[in-house]
């Protein structure tokens, strides 16, 4: 017999409210684990570059484009330390079923993003083959796509001058720094793109500029755009932070969304676990006493409550957040989108955070309730 | 000379109910000595019960003194008096109140949870107590699997378990048929006789109060009455 024998005790002494209790709980932790890392990405995203990473996009839709000398001209601009560009390709890639991003990329676009990870060799690579690519490790992996494979995309934008599909030719994979490095993305040689394309030359969807040491990001947004104030390209120059924002919140803001989805789960757990810890409390009143009778003290028997309590959701929470990550491992073999999207450490502390809270929060009545046993009237009701 | 194990010492005790308020022990003496296997009696309302809890431990006098082996316990503070009643007294209540999801065993062993003894150990004196009670084969049953004699008998088990010196018993057969109540008062007289466990037991039944060594009849608060059964006393 132990202190953990006794918690263990009263959760089954009612194996079926418990288990049905675990149930619901589990089902709440499995869209935290779901839901949890998609609301870190939509908020995190961006957060991640070193220093202040700007994008420059069309003023007036992101469904224009900028020229690329803007680039030029922003990369004399003081404050500004280095400049990229990239450009959205799109195409379907065998069956048309396969989503993932394709971008035109130069050069510079590598240094500019330090998160994505690619060796030096396949770097030299990429600048001496005109139709090299470099792909995500996870689209890779997918595709099963390798070194010297080749890649043939229909157009659906960007044309080429002999109207046939686009072919490139694989130089290299990719890895991810971090979290937010989209690891179903391909790179093509910006070069070969801008030459071989139809129409557009010298357009580009985004720039890319990082902000020197000494100056705000908000000094260099307020300089980019109103370089180009009243031209016909006028631009729109943010933070990758906000940026990513901005695009979700064109999504009907789904952070919000989200944020409001796992408010409404946390709040029913939280009545649904002090509900059948109360109910349990209740019913037990009376061996309280007795245990009380027996020389336990009054913090001992709270603490056996918030024990119990703990443990209640503790038991939901681990199989809830395991169901979750299975979901996500099966679901990035579906849906590439879901590649970098995982249970790291900030959804799992952010899960205990809950565990304690909606745990200690649905022990607080009985709690008080021991508090003010009354030993004598308790026992008399035996 | 008898030592003297309980003095109660001119207690009062009131209850408050609405704005009426009730005397229910009105300037009681009793002295219990070690040893002893003492019996209250009396008709519902006459404090029997009040002052069983007076004297575990449980509840406070208004007024007066309760002294168990030279200490007043009715000055302690909540803490002193918790752990006062783990070291000193196990108590024996008409419901049995054991652990539904707890087997025998684990139920005798719940006050050696508040000991520092290891877990072999608390699992050896568990299982000792059952011996006693002659529930050791019912070590592994729970309480439903259990007739209410026997569950009777764990709960014994259960407040001898720390060896306790005062054995408080309310209404122990309360709920049991002739024989059955018979047997357990047999196994108090037992843990009175070998095992020199004082106990104060409250009942309203004269063939139980029989097996004790002496009877104390109460009525309105006050003690009205005494005799020798001239059973049950290990002096």
């Amino acid at each position: 017999m132990s202190w953990f024998g006794l918690v263990r005790s009263g959760l089954w002494r009612r194996p079926g409210r418990t288990l049905l209790t675990t149930f619901s709980v589990a089902s709440a932790f499995l869209l935290i684990g779901l839901f949890g890392p998609v609301l870190m990405v939509f908020e995190g995203r961006g957060e991640t570059s070193e220093g202040n990473r700007l994008i420059v996009q069309p003023r007036h839709s992101t469904t224009d484009f900028l020229p690329v000398n803007h680039a030029m001209v922003i990369s004399k601009l003081p404050g500004v330390r280095d400049v990229s560009y990239q450009t959205w390709f799109g195409g379907t890639f065998r069956d048309g079923e396969n989503s993932f991003a394709r971008w035109a990329v130069p050069d510079s676009f590598f240094p500019l993003h330090p998160e994505i990870i690619v060796s030096p060799d396949t770097l030299e690579l990429m600048a001496t083959t005109r139709t090299g690519a470099i792909v995500g490790r996870r689209t890779a992996e997918l595709f099963g796509l390798k070194v010297g494979d080749r890649v043939a995309l229909v157009p659906d934008i960007w044309s080429n001058k002999d109207m046939n599909a686009w072919e490139f030719d694989v130089v290299g994979i990719f890895d991810g720094g971090n979290s937010s490095v989209d690891l179903t993305a391909m790179y093509i040689n910006y070069a070969f793109f801008d030459e071989y394309r139809a129409w557009g030359t010298g357009l580009v969807s985004y720039i890319n500029a990082d902000v020197d040491v000494g100056h705000s990001a908000g000094e260099i947004v307020d300089r980019i755009d109103s370089s180009f104030a009243n031209s016909s390209d006028e631009t729109n120059t943010s933070t990758e932070r906000d940026f990513a924002l901005g695009f979700a919140q064109q999504l009907g803001d789904i952070g919000l969304m989200i944020s409001v989805i796992l408010g409404s789960v946390l709040f029913t757990m939280a009545l649904v676990t002090a509900n059948t810890i109360a109910h349990g409390m209740h019913e037990r009143m009376a061996e309280f006493a007795v245990l009380r009778a027996m020389g336990f003290q009054r913090l001992a028997t709270q603490a056996l409550v918030a024990g119990e309590s703990l443990a209640l959701v503790l038991l939901g929470a681990v199989p809830g957040l395991i169901g979750s990550a299975l979901l996500l491992g099966l679901g990035r073999d579906f849906v590439p989108q879901l590649a970098g999207i995982t249970i790291g450490f900030p959804t799992l502390a952010a899960a205990a955070g809950i565990v304690l809270c909606i745990g200690l929060l649905a022990a607080c009545h009985p709690v008080l309730r021991l508090k003010r046993l009354k030993l004598v009237d308790e026992l008399r009701k035996l | 000379m008898t030592e003297i194990l309980v003095d109660v010492q001119h207690v009062v005790k009131r209850y408050r109910r609405g704005t009426h308020v009730i005397s229910v022990l009105n300037e009681l003496n009793v002295q219990i000595p070690r040893k002893e296997f003492v019996a209250f009696m009396g008709p519902s309302g006459s404090g029997k019960s009040t002052l069983l809890n007076l004297i575990g431990g449980l509840d406070r006098p208004d007024q007066g003194h309760v002294i168990v082996d030279g200490a007043d316990i009715a000055v302690l503070a909540d803490r002193q008096l918790t752990a006062w009643r783990a070291a000193f007294v196990g108590f024996v209540f008409q419901a049995y109140n054991l652990m539904p999801s707890l087997s025998a065993e684990q139920n005798v062993a719940l006050p050696l949870l508040l000991t520092r003894l290891g877990s072999a150990e608390i699992r050896r004196r568990a299982l000792t107590a059952l011996d006693i009670v002659g529930l050791f084969d019912r070590a592994k049953h729970r309480p439903t699997e259990l007739s209410g004699g026997q569950e009777q008998r764990v709960a014994i088990a259960r407040a001898i378990v720390s060896d306790p010196q005062l054995l408080i018993c309310d209404e122990p057969t309360g709920g049991l048929d002739r024989k059955t109540a018979d047997e357990i008062l047999s196994l108090l007289e037992l843990l009175n006789r070998d095992l020199a466990k004082t106990i104060v037991m409250v009942t309203h039944d004269p063939k139980a109060a029989s097996h004790a060594g002496r009877v104390l009849h109460m009525d309105k608060g006050l003690m009205i009455e005494q005799g020798q059964t001239g059973e049950g006393v290990s002096q």
